[in-house]
């Protein structure tokens, strides 16, 4: 069975741009009063060092980590199980059968309201957070993947017992 | 819905609230230890009294409030409970949604005929509630009612859970116990737990150091065999203790087995039961460490779903038969119907899964000799110490990777591994919640991937799979998982 994959929205890469762009300055943000207050320190001596690094940080983020997270990232519904692919150099593509799922929700975080994208997150049991959360979507596309979802859930057949547990009762 | 009747818990239950409350200090000792050394250095010789005054009277007025506010009331398919001195929780725990349900007889209660019930919730945004100081025989028939929610059958059973009578029993005898206990040794637990407060106080050092100069003279004269006899000694003694311990814990034990259910219950002082129901296993894992090999033992623990509130105390709630005979493993294997083993192939791993150890092992080892090569004086006994610690750890991976061995049996999952040791992990595959398909920039260049397989009760990764293969084998257990009907929890 092969699996149709969907890409994510466009504005997900500038979102992943912008989200590293953020760290980046915070990361800078920690580190200038240091500097500042060290001015002395032989050990920080060449700024322009740092300054070099740090730029070839963000580029590299920028242009080769956003670009290619965007490109991997997709998701799939099949009949059986719900599929999300992932991540710029560790990959990791993760199904979820439907009938493992707890519960689903729509999410809007800041970044995400400001791009208009919305993101799903799928619960199942026994681990804390959220087992898969799609990101990049339409606020639209995130609303129907998730009543598609309650919907399969509703109508889930009950489970039937073990073949042993039924001799047994 | 029917009127909801509150109810209290009788006054002695505000001891439960107390232990519970000196408990809590207990473990979480270490983050006082920062104030600890804040009264030590201080002059003021009032202040720890203050403080610890402070404490216990804070805990009593704490624990008779706890215990004022502490309300639970029982409908038919629900408890409710409403607790909280100043933040009100109201908590309803419906009873088919309730994973366990445990009779803790503390010894404190047990005189009054009375215990503590304890019960899990399932779902992510799991709880753990206990309900202190019932009488037995109510808690017992609540219990009944908690688990019989789907299955009505045993509900007109009447005092223990499973009836003694037509169950299958498994006891364990005196020298079983000293044997878990000789297993799950917890000596070097207890000696860490005994040297980390002591070690954050240098001025109890200080003090203790001039008492044992004052009274131990003789250590003075350099008898360093007696310093030796006497931590040798200390050792001694707390193995045997820690034996005593296991013992006292499992006085008793005694696993019954009936319709499915599944129960163990021991104890000298307070008495455990533990339990749990066929369809709500999600792993069962059969252990041996070097010591259980020698004795000839096993150690057997059943994984269900746990709610991720249980945190630290996870171990404790989980059902666990310390020592376990060959026959009782059999014994065990053909009750929780595991498929025989001795039938399926064991798959080794890629050898590819040896490299990445291999690269990182010599890399460490590289910086470690450059290192050494500027502070060692002899270079040859550096580079040789170096090469025969890095040829012990590689002889380990290796080791570890011929040990490390899988099969897929009737739809279970079976892992086994351990040098030393030996574990043996199942878990019912068609039970797992999800399945990944990791490549990481390594494994892509090689083309290969990892399959991992996420189950309530923990998960599983199979190493070095060609992509394809990967991808085959997580469509395959999707589908397992999708297509089937049973109920898994």
């Amino acid at each position: 069975m092969t699996i149709a994959w969907r890409h994510v929205e466009p504005a997900y890469q500038k979102q992943l741009q912008l989200l590293s762009l953020i760290d980046m300055v915070l990361i800078s943000a920690i580190f200038l009063p240091i500097y500042y207050f060290n001015r002395t320190a032989s050990w920080f001596d060449s700024l322009w060092i740092v300054g070099i690094i740090w730029t070839l940080v963000t580029l590299f983020f920028t242009f080769f980590w956003a670009p290619r997270r965007y490109r991997f990232t997709g998701y799939a519904e099949t009949s059986e199980a719900l599929h999300l692919r992932r991540g710029a150099l560790w990959r990791n593509s993760r199904a979820v059968p439907l009938n493992r799922i707890q519960h689903a929700e729509v999410r809007q975080g800041l970044t995400d309201r400001f791009f208009g994208l919305g993101r799903v997150a799928v619960f199942t049991a026994g681990s804390g957070g959220a087992d898969l959360s799609i990101p990049g979507l339409a606020l639209a596309e995130a609303e129907r993947i998730k009543a598609e979802l309650m919907q399969t859930i509703a109508h889930e057949p009950e489970p039937i017992a073990d073949v042993d547990e039924a001799q047994n009762d | 819905m029917t009127e909801l009747v509150w109810q209290r818990t009788p006054l002695v239950t505000v001891v439960f609230f107390l232990l519970k409350a000196f408990k809590q200090l207990v473990t979480n000792f270490s983050n006082f230890i920062p104030l600890l050394t804040v009264i030590l250095v201080s002059e003021q010789k009032w202040l720890p009294y203050a403080l610890a005054g402070g404490y216990i009277v804070f805990t009593i007025i704490n624990a008779i409030l706890t215990h004022r506010f502490f309300l639970f009331a029982v409908t038919d398919d629900a408890v409710h409970i409403r607790m909280g001195v100043f933040s009100k929780k109201n908590l309803t725990l419906k009873y088919d949604r309730i994973q366990q349900a445990e009779l803790h007889e503390t010894w404190y209660f047990r005189p009054l005929g009375r215990t503590v019930l304890r019960v899990d919730s399932a779902g992510s945004a799991g709880k753990e509630v206990e309900i202190p100081g019932l009488k037995v025989a109510y808690a017992l028939e609540l219990r009944q009612q908690m688990l019989a929610q789907t299955l009505r059958t045993e509900t007109s059973e009447q005092g223990e859970q499973v009836d003694l009578a037509d169950s299958e029993q498994q006891t364990f005898s005196v020298g079983e116990l000293i044997r878990a206990g000789i297993i799950d040794n917890r000596v070097f637990l207890l000696l860490a737990l005994l040297l980390y407060p002591l070690s954050q106080l240098d001025d109890f050092y200080d003090q203790a150091g001039d008492w044992l100069v004052a009274n131990f003279s003789f250590l003075q004269e350099g008898n360093w065999w007696i310093y030796g006899g006497i931590v040798t000694g200390f050792i001694a003694l707390l193995f045997i203790a820690a034996i005593f311990l296991s013992v006292v814990q499992y006085h008793n034990l005694t696993v019954s087995v009936r319709d499915n259910r599944f129960q163990a219950r021991g104890g000298l002082l307070s008495i455990r039961t533990l339990s749990f129901r066929y369809h709500k296993l999600q792993k069962v894992r059969f252990h041996q460490n070097l010591r259980a090999r020698l004795l000839e033992r096993s150690t057997l623990r059943v994984g269900q779903l746990q709610p991720m509130a249980a945190g630290q105390g996870q171990a404790k709630t989980q059902f666990t038969i310390p020592v376990l005979r060959p026959e009782q493993v059999q014994q065990w294997r053909d009750w929780l119907r595991l498929p025989d083993s001795n039938q399926a192939t064991f798959h080794r791993f890629s050898q590819l899964s040896l490299i990445s150890p291999a690269l990182w092992l010599a890399i460490l080892f590289a910086v470690a000799a450059v290192i050494f090569y500027f502070q060692a004086d002899s270079f040859v006994l550096a580079l040789t110490v170096i090469t025969a610690v890095w040829l012990l750890l590689q002889a380990y991976a290796i080791a570890r990777w011929h040990y490390k061995t899988y099969a897929e049996i009737d739809g279970w999952l079976v892992v086994r591994r351990g040098v030393f040791g030996r574990r043996e992990t199942w878990y019912p595959l068609y039970k797992a919640q999800h399945i990944d398909v990791a490549e990481s920039p390594w494994l892509r260049l090689l083309g290969f991937a990892d399959v991992k397989v996420h189950t309530a009760a923990g998960s599983e990764t199979l190493e070095y799979y060609p992509l394809n293969q990967a991808l085959e084998l997580q469509a395959r257990y999707v589908h397992a998982v999708a297509s089937d009907r049973r109920r898994w929890m």
